[in-house]
């Protein structure tokens, strides 16, 4: 007999396309254990038949290619065109993967299935129902994008008609279709309508009484858009009982519309408590309510709030003007950015097919040497971490150019801020200072760094801090911290007081300015607070918890 | 003996495997359905099925059906005095089917498989085999209500069969599950449903369809218990008529005066159309887990009285395109399945070759609590460690760290569901493990799951940094609290005086009698009031053949009656 290798000694047959064959030898084994009593030979069974059954079905496809094409351009009705995509705005709703194109789903036109079924024609020759609703997709598109544009306004009211028009046959149509159908349509208009927001606000909510699009909130399985959509719904509910005399935070509400600043009397009319948890409570849940209210009442409150908190801390210790303690809650999520693979692999999942062709053993060393310093090539970085050098061979090939594998590292070395000890999330810090200081000039590639996403980046780095960085590298290379890999970081740390004086000192900034661009990721002075945080806290790293350098 | 039994919302049947075929066990009325209903008297007297049925228009505050809806939830009902729970109501039933079993074959059957829906959760489920315990049944195994038409639907040839979908709306649930079969693998490749959807749902929407169209005054008169059954029975009527006609009359008689609405088809479909629409979400979840197109299903299959209604077949046509298949019987092939199973079981004659293959047709996890990046905490946070349709028997292991520094112990709760936030998912136990005490994260816990083909689940918590091991199995932690509680109910049960097996017939034809003397008014309930007291008389002679003739005589008079009538 001859040695056969995983699925097909599994399933004790040779190499085979022949789908019957697998299936006959899978029923075969399957009759000889017992599953309860061999559960992971069960599970090792299923694996190996699913996987036989895929490369025998690859076997088809390269076989005869071309048959299967003609199903797959059939559905652009429910397609965007040819607007949309280039328009459509970076949502910031996808913030929970962080990987826009994990979401390219989105771009496929949902398929149209003509009822009728038995073998699709590669034009499907459409109904007058399915011409009726094309026709209102298009009109939909053409109200939500106005001129081929994305669009913040809001609807006109002939456009509001139109669009509801055009919903209401899309709706009907989606009723009398077959669930293909029905559930295509489902998911294009949430995606039509999550990328159009906050034009499509007037239409969600029709959209989610005939879909059912809140039932599905919080599930697990929720879709993307829809988690986006049904957040803003709820927003839209919550706005629309917020109004009501009754409402336990009306006032507060009504209150914070009031242009200009909140005088003596409406701090005693308004409880300020309520005032807090409304705003609290619009920033985590439905930030966009925010804009109905007065900025400048907003922060006259926030103002009186952080005062008095001030206040009570100085008196509490009694230390002559300086600010002693500010606890700032940090935003931390950072995205992981995943070279040359989708970010959501699953462990079960077959191998994704990957092309043979690539740069040379010379060319790998070569990109290895710029990460790591000249004298470190593939085979150091194989001895020290293996499953890193898989990894990196990877990001290598992917990458179009060769500043590929620094990115690659560089995205891996801030992934391990969640596991590292001190000293490496010391020489991480330092490392973070060098990429801050090199990209400070553009609030753009502040950002970058930031969001760990360094393949867009050019970051020019001095000839010390470039030796610098590969040192550092080398150390992390060599703690095996690199293959490491978190999806998502956060914490909360406080800033000692004494860091938050010579922050102040350092980049000239005023308490105000500093804790709101602590808060706030978008606050045009982030990026050198940022620094000046990772310079002061790295100039004594002893002196504050592991907290900080890990939020650094 | 080993049986299958169908345990239905609205009727349950019991079958057996003999002769390298499932036959159904007709009950002492000749029928192979039997309602599961349950009636009691003042005194402990006991009707179950058919007369329990027929004693609802007349004692509807004695009388109860539908309680599989209640099934693991901690709610009872108190019928003349006497305070049941769902199980103990299930077990009365399944001891009327056994009791049957014993009439057809002379052995009293010892075992069964049960079927349970596809999306009944571990609580549910546990309720189901209790039941069968105190009914003095050892529960082999519950099997998945859909899978077990499927292989009724399947063995009937036992070729090769493309994916194909069983669409299971019963009485009170409703089931969706994509099976596969090849070389005499029944392979489930997905399940979906709705546990509280089902024809009872289609009732009270057409109750609530004709109130306002009856006339006002009598039926408010009514005691709101008397109303709601008066209502609901005619509501099944009416929904049966309407399977054959475009239209039908909803009649009721209350205070001796008929109230009679005219329902037609559409109207109906329109009031059910929320109804309908709850029918598309599962079918999606399921061809979705199971990544299978619509028009990759070879075939729809139908089971469950409730798809009998062609509003429902029509709502079926448009969602797949296509006419489903309605070979299998709808309201049997549930317990022929279970038959299968049993017979598979006990190593029947040509099924050596067979095997089933599940899924989990739920999320199994943990919560897990988190900090967010604002620094607060968010507990209760569902950390799958099963995910839903996974084949089982299947075994998980996820690890987990300590949050706080010095933290002293971790609890892990076990859940079912899916859901992000564990609040909405059911909770099946909870487990409690110490740890020793270091910085936050630095203490590792791994959880394993292992589910098995019975649905049973065990769950393992390890910490490797000092080895300490706990295990929960949920299914047995929960049976070794009530094994007490099982005796005490079993005990309970064999007080009720159910009526002897020989008079079955007697106590169901009296019992629709009366059903009929209340339906009706004037001289027709006078011509069933003499054939009452006759019968009665009848009785009272003691002499089987009197007693045979009468009972001949009633039964003709009661069916010319409903023929008649829209009643």
């Amino acid at each position: 007999m001859t040695r056969r290798s995983f699925p097909w000694n599994r399933l004790g047959i040779d190499p085979t396309g022949d789908k019957a064959a697998i299936r006959k030898a899978y029923a075969d084994v399957l009759r000889a254990i017992n599953p309860d009593e061999d559960i992971a030979g069960f599970a090792d069974l299923r694996r190996a038949r699913d996987q036989a059954l895929w490369l025998a079905e690859r076997q088809v496809e390269d076989d005869d290619a071309a048959a299967g094409d003609a199903f797959e351009d059939e559905g652009e009705i429910y397609g965007l065109g040819d607007i949309g995509d280039a328009a459509g705005p970076d949502l910031a709703w996808d913030d929970d993967d962080g990987d826009d194109d994990d979401d390219g789903g989105w771009d496929i036109a949902p398929a149209f299935t003509p009822g009728t079924g038995a073998g699709s024609p590669p034009e499907p020759e459409l109904s007058e129902a399915q011409q009726r609703a094309q026709d209102a997709w298009n009109g939909l598109l053409n109200v939500l994008y106005p001129g081929g544009d994305f669009s913040e306004d809001a609807v006109t009211h002939e456009q509001l008609d139109e669009g509801l028009a055009a919903l209401a046959v899309l709706i009907a149509r989606a009723e009398e279709a077959d669930i293909a159908e029905h559930d295509a349509l489902d998911g294009a208009l949430a995606d039509l309508f999550a990328r159009t927001w906050p034009r499509s606000a007037p239409f969600v909510e029709p959209a989610n009484g005939a879909f059912g699009w809140l039932d599905e909130s919080g599930a697990l399985e929720e879709r993307a858009a829809l988690r986006f959509l049904n957040q803003r719904i709820k927003g839209m509910r919550f706005h629309d009982k917020v109004q009501q005399p009754g409402h336990p935070l009306h006032k507060a509400w009504v209150e914070l519309q009031r242009p200009g600043r909140a005088g003596t009397l409406d701090r005693l009319r308004v409880n300020r408590l309520d005032v807090h948890k409304l705003l609290v409570g619009l920033r985590e849940r439905y930030p966009e309510l925010e804009s109905y209210l007065d900025p400048q009442r907003v922060a006259s409150w926030e103002g009186a709030g952080a005062a008095s908190a001030e206040g009570f801390s100085n008196a509490g210790r009694g230390f002559g003007g300086s600010v002693l303690f500010v606890v700032l809650f940090f935003a931390l999520i950072r995205a992981v950015v995943a070279l040359g693979g989708a970010g959501d692999d699953k462990p079960g999942d077959l191998p994704p097919p990957i092309a043979v062709f690539g740069p040379s053993a010379e060319e790998i060393d070569a990109a290895v040497a710029g990460v790591f310093g000249e004298g470190t090539d593939m085979a150091k970085v194989r001895a020290a971490d293996p499953v890193f050098a898989d990894q990196l061979v990877l990001a290598i090939r992917n990458a179009d150019d060769n500043g590929g594998a620094n990115a690659f590292a560089r995205n891996k070395a801030l992934q391990v801020a969640g596991i590292a000890k001190f000293d490496e999330l010391v020489a991480l810090g330092q490392m973070k200072r060098i990429w801050l200081a090199a990209a400070i000039k553009t609030p753009d590639h502040c950002k970058n760094v930031m969001a760990g996403d360094f393949r867009s980046l050019p970051l020019v780095l001095g000839k010390a801090d470039a030796a610098r960085e590969q040192e550092l590298m080398r150390r992390l290379l060599d703690a095996k911290l690199l293959s490491h890999r978190s999806s998502e970081r956060g914490g909360s740390f406080s800033v000692p007081g004494w860091a938050i004086d010579k922050m102040l000192a350092k980049s000239g900034l005023g308490i105000d300015e500093l804790t709101a661009a602590l808060k706030d990721p978008d606050h045009p002075k982030r990026c050198l607070v940022d620094l000046t945080l990772a310079e002061v806290v790295l100039a004594e790293p002893g002196r504050v918890s592991p907290d900080v350098l890990r939020a650094l | 003996m080993l049986v299958g039994i169908d345990l239905g919302t609205t009727n349950s049947a019991v079958a057996l495997w003999r002769d390298g075929a499932p036959q159904l066990v007709p009950n002492a009325l000749g029928r192979e359905l039997t309602p599961s209903a349950v009636s009691l008297a003042k005194g402990g007297e006991t009707w179950v099925g058919q007369a329990a049925l027929d004693r609802m228009a007349t004692h509807p505050s004695d009388t109860v059906t539908s309680f599989k809806r209640m099934m693991g939830t901690a709610s009872t009902v108190t019928l003349a005095g006497t305070t049941l729970t769902p199980e103990d109501l299930s077990a009365m039933v399944l001891r009327s089917l056994a009791d049957d079993v014993e009439a057809a074959t002379g052995e009293r059957p010892s075992e069964a498989v049960i079927t349970v829906p596809a999306y009944f959760n571990e609580r549910q489920r546990r309720a189901t085999r209790r039941a069968g315990e105190i009914a003095g049944l050892e529960v082999r195994r519950l099997i998945n209500e859909p899978t077990a038409a499927a292989l009724a639907f399947g063995l009937a040839d036992k070729g090769d069969r493309e994916p194909f979908l069983v669409f299971d709306l019963g009485g009170g649930t409703f089931d969706v599950s994509i099976v596969e079969m090849f070389e005499g693998i029944v392979e489930v490749r997905a399940s979906a449903g709705d546990n509280r959807l089902g024809g009872d749902d289609f009732d009270e929407v057409l109750v609530r369809l004709v109130e306002p169209l009856l006339p006002a005054g009598a039926l408010d008169r009514l005691p709101a218990d008397r109303r709601r059954a008066l209502m609901t029975l005619a509501a099944e009527r009416t929904r049966r008529a309407l399977t054959t006609s475009e239209e039908a009359d909803f009649t009721v008689v209350a205070d001796d005066t008929p109230l009679t609405a005219r329902v037609t088809a559409d109207g109906f479909e329109e009031a059910a159309s929320g109804l309908l629409k709850r029918l598309r979400d599962p079918v999606i979840r399921a061809l979705r887990d199971s990544h299978i197109d619509v028009k990759g299903l070879s075939d729809i299959v139908l089971v469950g009285g409730a798809t009998r209604m062609p509003v429902v077949r029509k709502a079926l046509t448009r969602m797949f395109g296509r006419f489903p298949n309605s070979t299998v019987h709808p309201d049997h092939a549930v317990a022929l399945g279970a038959a299968i199973q049993a017979g598979l079981l006990s190593g029947g004659d040509g099924l050596e070759e067979i095997r089933i293959t599940d899924v989990a047709p739920f999320t199994l996890g943990v919560n897990t609590s988190t900090r967010d990046a604002h620094g607060r905490f968010h507990d209760d946070i569902f950390a799958p460690i099963i995910e839903r349709n996974t084949p089982v028997p299947v075994s998980r292991m996820e690890r987990f760290c300590t949050l706080g520094d010095n933290q002293r112990q971790v609890t892990f709760a076990i859940y079912q569901g899916e859901a992000r936030d564990v609040k909405k998912n059911v909770k099946l136990g909870e487990l409690t493990v110490p740890v020793p005490p270091k910085p936050a994260g630095e203490v590792g816990v791994e959880v394993r799951f292992t589910y098995d083909t019975s649905g049973l689940l065990d769950v393992d918590v390890n910490v490797p940094l000092t080895g300490l091991t706990r295990n929960l199995v949920v299914v047995d932690e929960e049976d070794r609290r009530s094994k007490k509680d099982i005796a005490e109910s079993r005990k309970r049960l064999e007080k009720l005086k159910v009526h002897p097996r020989d008079e079955a017939e007697n106590v169901a034809l009296l019992a629709r009698a009366e059903r009929a003397y209340e339906g009706f008014t004037g001289p027709l309930r006078d011509v069933i009031g003499q054939g009452l007291t006759d019968f009665q008389g009848a009785l009272d002679k003691q002499d089987p053949r009197i007693i045979a003739d009468a009972r001949d005589g009633l039964t003709r008079l009661l069916d010319e009656i409903d023929m008649q009538s829209p009643l």
